[in-house]
């Protein structure tokens, strides 16, 4: 009986909770994506028109976020470089989720030899931190707003490969997978049309996690200085430079500061009400 | 045992195959006699160099070469400094690695008394107002962390200099004092983590048989969870921290350059910066063989921890 | 599990004890260099900190040095025959005394007595040979390599003369004989362990952290005051500022106007000037900037008031042409408004020259140098208002020698040109056609007749007037769109005293003392 009571309690209160992460994460990322989107047609100031009288303004009713060095609108700035770090991270996610759920299906539905390799392969990228990894690339390369995209997406492919690979490797011994293939679906048609749809469920939370995880690699990227270049803005970047001035404008720290926890937080909260809906 | 030979075998193989990569990457494909010679150099002056280096041999060979001299210590000079890169890096190991041990240090011993609080408190309002804060700080990033801490704490309080770095030659104390808050700024994020993962981890196994069993004894709540719960719940939350020595030395990079710490991680970016290679390749080659050691040792805690996950 | 959580407590513990006795040690027992002692306490040893903002990430051997920063640093440990002063004049150093014969072509140095080099040996002749032909055959600096070629021959004619005939007469000879650093013969580690003759000597580096200098007690001049200079490097500004802020650096040059603005009473701010020239430079040989209209229209849009108040606060100097206003003996001041700031010309010129609709172009800018970044900023919303589209491209400091140094492979650059050498010729000599250093392809017959004529001179008075007017015709045909010499600004503790700018970039550590 007094298990009964422990049972029931974690299961009412898990219920209770994932309703409010769920709906504070949609909120909250849907409101981000939302004045970023507006942002790509409209800001309040141009973000590069550079305005003398108001260098280091502190934030006014003219300026919400007040200016930065050169006078330029830091709230446009921010809505500018949160458009880029977005956009970028939506395309590091788009590259590693298609690409891996190629690699992840295939391997998972045929087997054999190429799914060890490929296994290995993706086992020893994930080992290492992404940062390093790019660090290196970017050395030879050299940093730039494309390049960092490509890195990082090549980077994220072994995460979403593998769990799409676990759902294919389980959906082949079930039942609606076998009597499908008895009834001549090409192999094709099984794995696109009867697997995919399942498996989606199950790569949701891990795309959201890896949103955040790009939207952090690229910040911190560009924050070293090896990411985006000026006059490309983006979080990290501006970050950098906000810091030089940190006596000057703290502000400006603050603004790009909570820019850059708000994305992250909206679409974490997000990802951890998907995943406790899972259960 | 066998399971151990195996494992051994296969950092061994990865170890090899990174080093060949990163001599490739390095040696091979960015010409180190134009990188050395700069803008003096001429059409004669890069030949005769070439051949005294050694690259017109063929590749395996020089493969070989400086595989063995890295193996005995010879990490080659530096382009820009002229100096023994092997030299270079001994000065600035110390400090990252002391900084990571700092982090890891910290993070251990916090996250895991306020994993175990947590999840005892569990169902009331302060248990839902932390996870809440435990996901904001999950989702601040190490550096945004570092550069708040420098404002609130440097530059506002003036508990600590932002950018005056003591090193532990001069003074022990001031060196660790100073490595306080860059280590704080790594280990946050990661305490989060940890202490969701502790939470849950035990959590679930509160919800298990043996609880049940226990608890009809007559155990107290308590009393199961440092007892029993405890030891199983932590296995998952090891390997999980053991694993977070490698995303440590990531951060700390990434850290060093806010604090202005002389580093390993400062090292790197320099030498990126200004294209110096053999200091790049034996900073990759030395952080590439920590993260895959650690893993290892993960790889057999975890083993050990657990005997129903022997894999043979 | 009872043992790991001991474990944990005892480790916590540890940990927190430390930090605490760290917290109540006040009087540290800390090394001499060590900064908080240096304001207004009591003992204050005879050293100080110095904030440089990039290691010397080169060797330290003399006739290599690339860096400014390096060589800034150096200029306290080596020294040649004779020195420069911070006039701008150059004095008696190794040598006591020198003669130069009345054809200009014979200079007879006599080299002081007694004089040691750091490691205790004393310099003869054979040394300052030596040091001439290794000069002579590894400097990277052209300039000094194409002097040191004109020398037909150098002999000791006795213990303590030396005696260089020239092939051809030359008044600047002089000024390259100071970059001649006198080192021991043969002596093959300069390039880690350097040994000079300064009133400085070498102690040590750690790489990424910091360069140590000590008082040369032998020095022959008048030795220098402070015991020990330790260059701490801090490559992110706000870290300098903090360290300054907080008393752990004494001295920090090179400083930019919002850096020292918000300063405490700690420390005086002097104001001087980079001693370099900050432009728009132009790749002549590629459109449109092969035509001098389009050059000429550029120079018009540029409104460099605006540049100076929005990057500096208002701080630096307007130039005109490729020379810097510290260096005297050659600055053209009415040069600085030969242009002005006017768009309708601008706007003009353009139609004439056919880009009535503007053009773009994108400009190469090296990203560690943060005044050229912001300049280049500034310059593309100014010419956005003539029609004129330019791009930024930052690109890193090895990429920029390579591209646009080396490969003359851009369109346009926002950088700083110094003197290497105390000569006009430093500043001048690549404008000429065949120069191998003419990034800029520019190419004007004038110029060149000129140039050699001033070149030729044996007259000072002379040479002065012709390379002015050397600087004339670059300002006209708008070889490039000059902007300013930026102002730099010196933090130095208030207790310091005896700071000296001088025309070039160094940083002369033996006049600085603490005042009593």
């Amino acid at each position: 009986m007094l298990a009964k009571k422990v049972k029931r309690s974690t299961r009412s209160l898990s219920k209770q909770k994932k309703n409010t992460l769920f709906i504070i994460g949609c909120v909250l990322s849907g409101f981000m994506v939302l004045l970023i989107l507006i942002s790509f047609f409209w800001t309040p100031y141009s973000t590069t028109t550079m305005d003398a009288a108001c260098k280091f303004a502190p934030p006014s009713l003219s300026h919400i976020m007040g200016c930065d060095s050169y006078g330029r609108d830091i709230f446009s700035r921010i809505l500018e470089g949160a458009g880029t770090s977005f956009l970028i991270a939506v395309c590091v996610v788009l590259i590693g989720t298609l690409v891996g759920i190629l690699t992840g299906a295939l391997t998972g539905y045929f087997g054999g030899w190429t799914d060890e390799v490929l296994m290995r392969i993706c086992d020893s990228i994930t080992a290492f931190p992404a940062i390093l990894l790019a660090l290196v690339i970017v050395a030879l390369v050299g940093g730039s707003k494309v390049t960092i995209t490509w890195i990082l997406g090549v980077l994220f492919i072994p995460s979403f490969a593998r769990i799409v690979r676990g759902e294919y490797a389980k959906a082949k011994e079930l039942n609606y997978v076998k009597s499908a293939r008895l009834m001549g679906a090409s192999s094709f048609r099984i794995m696109f049309s009867h697997i995919l749809p399942n498996a989606i469920p199950v790569l949701l939370p891990a795309i959201t996690i890896g949103f955040n995880n790009a939207v952090l690699a690229e910040a911190s990227m560009s924050y070293l200085g090896i990411g985006v270049q000026p006059p490309d803005a983006s979080l990290g970047r501006m970050l950098a430079e906000a810091q030089i001035y940190l006596k000057n404008a703290p502000w400006y720290v603050l603004f790009v500061g909570i820019t850059i926890v708000l994305l992250i937080l909206g679409f974490s909260m997000l990802g951890e009400g998907l995943q406790q809906k899972k259960r | 045992m066998k399971y151990l030979l195996k494992k051994i075998f296969t950092l061994i193989i990865t170890l090899l195959i990174v080093s060949l990569l990163a001599f490739l990457a390095f040696q091979v494909i960015s010409d180190p006699a134009s990188a050395m010679l700069g803008t003096s150099a001429t059409p004669e002056s890069l030949a005769a160099l070439r051949e005294e280096l050694g690259l017109n041999r063929p590749i395996p060979v020089q493969y070989f070469q400086w595989l063995t001299s890295f193996l005995q210590g010879d990490f080659g000079t530096s382009y820009s400094y002229s100096m023994p890169v092997a030299s270079m890096i001994a000065q600035k190991l110390p400090i990252t690695a002391l900084l990571t041990f700092f982090s890891f240090l910290i993070m251990i011993v916090t996250s895991i008394p306020l994993g175990i609080f947590s999840a005892r408190r569990e169902g009331g309002l302060l248990d839902r107002s932390l996870t809440v804060i435990n996901q904001v700080f999950m989702s601040i990033p190490p550096f945004l962390l570092g550069v708040v801490f420098t404002y609130c704490f440097g530059i506002g309080l003036k508990f600590f200099v932002p950018g005056n770095f003591v090193s532990y030659r001069e003074s022990w104390t001031g060196f660790l004092e100073y490595l306080i808050f860059p280590a704080l700024a790594i280990a946050i994020p990661r305490i989060a983590m940890t202490v969701k993962m502790l939470r849950s981890s035990i959590l679930n196994q509160m919800g298990r048989e043996y609880v049940r069993t226990a608890r009809s004894r007559g155990s107290t709540k308590d009393r199961i969870l440092t007892h029993h719960v405890l030891r199983n719940a932590i296995i998952p939350v090891i390997t999980f921290i053991a694993t977070s020595m490698a995303e440590i030395v990531a951060s700390s990079i990434i850290i060093e350059q806010v604090f202005a710490i002389p580093g390993i991680g400062v090292l790197l970016l320099s030498s990126i910066n200004n294209r110096d290679f053999p200091v790049v390749q034996a900073i990759v080659m030395v952080l590439v063989l920590w993260v895959v050691v650690v893993n290892f040792i993960a790889d057999l805690l975890y083993q050990f921890m657990d005997p129903r996950i022997r894999l043979d | 599990m009872k043992r790991i959580l001991a474990l944990l407590l005892a480790a916590t513990v540890m940990v927190g004890t430390l930090c605490a006795c760290g917290g109540t040690t006040s009087g540290r027992n800390s090394t001499a260099s060590d900064e908080t002692s240096s304001f207004g306490a009591d003992a204050h040893d005879n050293s100080i900190t110095v904030g440089i903002a990039q290691d010397l990430d080169e060797s330290l051997d003399p006739y290599t040095i690339t860096a400014a920063g390096t060589r800034e640093v150096l200029f306290n440990v080596y020294e040649g025959l004779v020195k420069a002063d911070s006039d701008g004049n150059f004095n008696a150093a190794v040598a006591k005394e020198y003669n130069v014969s009345d054809d200009q072509l014979t200079y007879t140095f006599k080299l002081r007595d007694g004089v040691k080099f750091h490691n205790g040996e004393t310099v003869t002749v054979d040394d300052v040979l030596y040091s001439f032909k290794t000069s002579a055959a590894t400097s990277v600096e052209t300039s000094l390599v194409e002097a040191l070629s004109n020398i037909d021959s150098i002999e000791a004619t006795d213990d303590s003369t030396v005696v260089i005939k020239l092939k051809k007469a030359s008044a600047e000879f002089i000024s390259y004989v100071a970059y001649v650093y006198i080192t021991p013969k043969d002596y093959a580690d300069n390039k880690n362990q350097p040994i000079g003759t300064g009133p400085f000597k070498f102690l040590s580096r750690s790489v990424q952290e910091n360069v140590v200098l000590e008082k040369n007690s032998d020095y022959y001049g008048t030795p220098a005051y402070l015991d020990k200079v330790t260059y701490k490097i801090y490559e992110d500004a706000t870290a300098m500022v903090a360290a300054l802020d907080a008393g752990s650096v004494d001295v920090c040059a090179h400083l930019s106007v919002e850096h020292v603005e918000g300063l405490n009473d700690n420390y005086n701010v002097l104001e001087g000037t980079m001693n370099l020239v900050q432009a728009l430079y132009l790749n002549n040989k590629k459109t449109p900037f092969d035509n001098e209209k389009v050059r000429q229209a550029l120079s018009y849009a540029v409104d460099v008031d605006a540049i100076l108040e929005l990057t500096e606060d208002g701080h630096g100097t307007k130039v005109g042409s490729a020379m810097y206003p510290a260096f005297t003996k050659y600055f053209d001041a009415s040069l600085s408004d030969h242009y002005g700031y006017d768009v309708d010309k601008a706007k003009e010129l353009l139609k004439e020259a056919g880009y009535a609709d503007g053009f773009s172009f994108t400009i190469k800018v090296p990203s560690n140098y943060t005044p050229h970044v912001k300049t280049a900023e500034v310059l593309v919303e100014q010419l956005a208002a003539v029609g004129i589209t330019a791009k930024i491209q930052q690109v890193d400091w090895s990429t920029w020698l390579n591209d646009v140094y080396t490969n003359r492979d851009y369109e346009a650059t926002v950088v700083g040109f110094d003197a290497a050498t105390l000569t006009a010729a430093a500043m001048l000599q690549r404008y000429t056609s065949n120069s191998d250093k003419n990034m800029f392809n520019y190419s004007n017959e004038e110029f060149d007749k000129v140039y050699a004529q001033a070149e030729a001179s044996t007259d000072d008075v002379e040479a002065t007037k012709l390379y002015k007017q050397c600087e004339q015709i670059l300002a006209e045909t708008a070889a490039n769109v000059y902007i300013q010499d930026l102002a730099e600004f010196v933090a130095i503790n208030k207790n310091l005293d005896g700071y000296k700018f001088y025309p070039m970039y160094v940083m002369d550590m033996s006049t600085i003392h603490y005042v009593e």
